[in-house]
């Protein structure tokens, strides 16, 4: 697309600045080009979901977004500021939840939301109150002295929420939020993005439940092999049918199986 | 094994897991320069042991069979201890293969664990340590079945190095994992003090009769020790052959015979450990740990000013008593000062001096091991990273938290040994080198851990495994901070060496020296240390997340 040195970069859209804007994001790993010049806009107070395909390069974007790896070229502006230029400052008003990276497992719940919030420079008292509401809200209350260890997967995918919101962020950036999370849990997850959204936060996440980010989202940008195939508003990308087929006419590469694979019905030699 | 070919019969499960190793091995190889150039240093050191003392093992061929047996037995002996007890204190095992990975294939555990036997035989010291066996047949070439018994004695022999470290590291892990932590450090340090006992013994009777001048002495401290090793595990197959040469025949025959023994007793506990370990997959401990205790350092912490350097500072603490990674390298910590009494007591020559070399060796390993603190947080570091923590409060963190309980460890070691030996005299000269060393310690290990980090046993692994990929890496980041570390305590190192051949009084520079230098490398460490990890974040990730 655009982003080589000397092609000028799409501007920003119209309106208020974007909560998070990325200019020709780039990163190989070897031979292979996972993010390939992606320019992305997240409007302040969307809803945005980021859908692709498995290896579609939305962790690496995610990550090179929230600055926990660096691009080989490009731009993140996060609320206003250059991510790689002042990192510390850039920060400081993102909340990130990872996927696939562990964390501190050896504290209980309470000491790593505590402990998080720490780290954010946050005073002890403002911590402690709002570690004790977050575990309260998001129903693990009762698993607050329990090693993170000891959770099960969707435990632990609620923790390191409650540890990207402890500083307040008026980012939000959540890579699979809802993996391994049970209906119960998500439904109260959904509920306190909602709300996060309605008071003006801005939340990007990224899924392949198309079903789940048409109900959450308002906006979605679809990536395939480390490019944006189509961006903006929900209604405006799924033209009118279901996401999921918008989705798979976007991306292509559907096999039809007849004939293949009949071993796989006959049982074991 | 052509993909169109359907194979009539499957390739045994063992010769599969050897092709596997070599073909990771050769992928490694491939992926990393610095692998080559690693495989390559251990190859030449292996070679130059292997001629030196194959050389040796050819010269006692000419040697009375009561002079070469027992040199074979002393040295075989302490070769099997090596194999079992050095991966549990250092290096670990090469975890190439690891065998948690084989969980969900319907592999037999007998197959699985003859497999990895041979396979761990793939590699520097699985090799010269078969051909320095092998070369013991040369020593017992001195009829037929003298020579038989020697090839079957080296075979057995090697096997059984190759599988007793493999047994050691995975009982040792599954202890570890299975109690719960507070306990952990007594049974740690229990055990390597127990088992360093022997190992010291033997190599002080060779060491102190080496002194000795006399040969003969030397000679008769190798009997008495190999008439009693020859009959324990270590010394059976040694022992084998040098009866056969003596024409003792059913004494060879009923050694070798306890000698297959040992290994399959070995081959059992391996494979019960793999089972145990089997059976409660993935990481932590189940013990329901609860996290409400506090402990005298955590008050202390928290009465520190809100901050996120003694917010890192605390979390380190949970984690030097909770994970078993930080208290295997506590163990080693207390168990140094251990190995310094066990030494000269087994003597029973003068404690002393050796009491006074405690405190500061302690205090240089605790500085040191250090240096790659952040590794071992693998990639739960991320949270340092999102949350815009500074470089220098990161460090600062962890030092605080070392320091918080290795210092006074470091203080009351050199005063014991001061007071235990008996020359209170050398008090300032001791307590300057070792904090000296600890403070270059950490202000190295501060920059080491953000400039050369290397991948650590991810958390809840087996604490002594060293990931694949990262020998050569390890060895270079090892290497390069003791010697810097080393080079910066010269200040306190030469009065307080000084002070211990001459005039003590010259210790009192040392200790001078020490206040001066020990802040200063420390505070450079933080600030050099913490700048260079706000640069190089997402690398230093990256490295630490990789296994």
């Amino acid at each position: 697309m655009t982003g080589e040195a000397g092609v000028p970069l799409p501007p920003p859209p119209p309106g208020p600045a974007p909560a998070l804007s990325l200019r020709g994001l780039t990163k190989r790993f070897g031979a292979t080009t996972a993010v390939d010049h992606l320019d992305l806009d997240v409007p302040a107070g969307s809803f945005y979901g980021v859908v692709g395909p498995n290896g579609a390069g939305k962790t690496t974007t995610l990550s090179m977004a929230t600055g926990l790896l660096r691009p080989d070229t490009g731009r993140a502006v996060v609320l206003g500021e250059d991510l790689w230029q002042d990192p510390v400052r850039a920060k400081r008003r993102l909340g990130v939840l990872p996927d696939g990276v562990r964390l501190f497992d050896r504290l209980s719940g309470l000491e790593l939301v505590r402990y998080t919030g720490l780290l954010r420079g946050l005073p002890r008292d403002v911590v402690e109150s709002r570690a004790v509401e977050l575990l309260d809200a998001l129903g693990l209350a009762a698993a607050g002295p329990t090693l993170v260890v000891d959770y099960s997967a969707g435990m632990t995918k609620k923790i390191a929420l409650a540890c990207a919101l402890v500083h307040a962020p008026r980012l939000l950036v959540l890579d699979e939020p809802f993996e391994a999370v049970d209906p119960v849990s998500g439904a109260t997850i959904r509920e306190i993005l909602t709300a996060y959204v309605a008071g003006g936060g801005t939340v990007v996440l990224s899924s392949h439940v198309m079903d789940l980010v048409e109900r959450l989202c308002d906006h979605v940008a679809v990536i395939s092999a480390g490019r944006v195939l189509a961006a903006g508003p929900l209604d405006a990308v799924r033209a009118g049918v279901r996401l999921e087929e918008r989705f798979v006419a976007l991306v292509g590469g559907h096999k039809d199986l007849t004939g293949s694979l009949a071993w796989l019905q006959t049982g074991p030699r | 094994m052509a993909a169109d070919r359907p194979a009539l019969t499957a390739p045994r499960p063992e010769l599969v897991l050897v092709r596997l190793k070599l073909a990771l091995l050769r992928g490694g190889l491939r992926r990393s320069p610095w692998q080559v150039v690693a495989l390559v240093l251990a190859a030449l050191a292996g070679l130059a042991v292997v001629l030196v003392a194959g050389a040796g093992l050819l010269a006692l061929r000419w040697q009375p069979v009561d002079v070469a047996g027992p040199v074979v037995v002393v040295v075989g002996g302490l070769a099997v201890l090596g194999w079992a007890l050095v991966p549990l204190v250092a290096f670990g095992v090469d975890e190439t293969l690891d065998p948690s990975r084989f969980t969900t294939f319907a592999v037999d555990r007998g197959a699985l664990v003859r497999g990895l036997l041979l396979a761990g035989l793939i590699g520097v010291p699985g090799a010269a340590t078969l051909l320095l066996a092998l070369a013991t047949v040369l020593t017992w070439s001195r009829s037929p079945g003298a020579v038989l018994v020697a090839v079957v004695a080296a075979v057995v022999v090697t096997l059984t190095c190759v599988a007793a470290s493999r047994a050691t590291t995975t009982a040792a892990a599954a202890v570890l994992r299975a109690r719960r932590t507070r306990d952990l450090l007594a049974i740690v340090g229990g055990v390597l003090a127990v088992a360093a006992g022997p190992l010291v013994n033997i190599a002080v009777g060779r060491v102190g009769g080496g002194l000795v001048v006399t040969p003969d002495g030397l000679l008769d401290r190798a009997r008495s020790v190999a008439a009693v090793v020859g009959w324990t595990p270590l010394g059976l197959a040694w022992a084998a052959p040098a009866d056969a040469a003596r024409g003792a025949w059913g004494t060879a025959v009923l050694r070798l015979v306890l000698a297959v023994g040992v290994l399959a007793l070995v081959l059992f506990a391996w494979g019960a450990a793999l089972r145990r370990a089997e059976e409660r997959p993935g990481t932590a401990s189940r013990s329901g740990d609860r996290s409400g205790r506090t402990t005298l350092t955590d008050r202390l912490v928290r009465r520190l000013p809100d901050h996120p350097a003694v917010a890192v500072a605390q979390r380190c603490l949970r984690y030097w008593r909770r994970d078993p990674r930080y208290l295997v390298s506590g163990a080693s910590l207390a168990v140094l000062p251990l190995v310094l009494v066990v030494v000269p007591l087994s003597q029973g020559s003068a404690v002393g001096p050796w009491l006074l070399a405690g405190g500061p060796l302690a205090a240089f390993a605790a500085g040191w091991s250090l240096h790659n603190d952040v590794a071992f947080d693998h990639s739960a570091f991320a949270a340092h990273v999102v949350t815009g923590l500074r470089g220098r409060d990161d460090r600062a963190g962890r030092v605080l938290a070392a320091a918080a309980w290795q210092l006074p460890v470091v203080v009351v070691l050199c005063v014991a040994g001061g007071l235990l030996s008996g020359r209170t005299d050398l008090l300032p000269a001791v307590l300057g080198a070792a904090t000296g060393c600890y403070g270059a310690g950490l202000g190295v290990s501060s920059v080491a851990s953000a400039l050369t980090p290397y991948a650590a046993p991810p958390p809840g692994a087996n604490p002594f495994q060293t990931p694949r990929g990262a020998a050569a890496a390890t060895l270079v980041a090892q290497l390069a901070s003791s010697g810097v570390i080393t080079a910066l305590s010269l200040p306190v190192l030469v009065p307080a060496v000084v002070a211990v051949v001459g005039p003590s009084w010259v210790g009192w520079h040392a200790l001078a020296a020490a206040l001066v230098t020990a802040p200063l490398w420390t505070v450079l460490g933080v600030r050099h240390g913490g700048a260079l990890l706000d640069r190089r974040l997402p690398e230093v990730l990256a490295t630490v997340s990789r296994t």
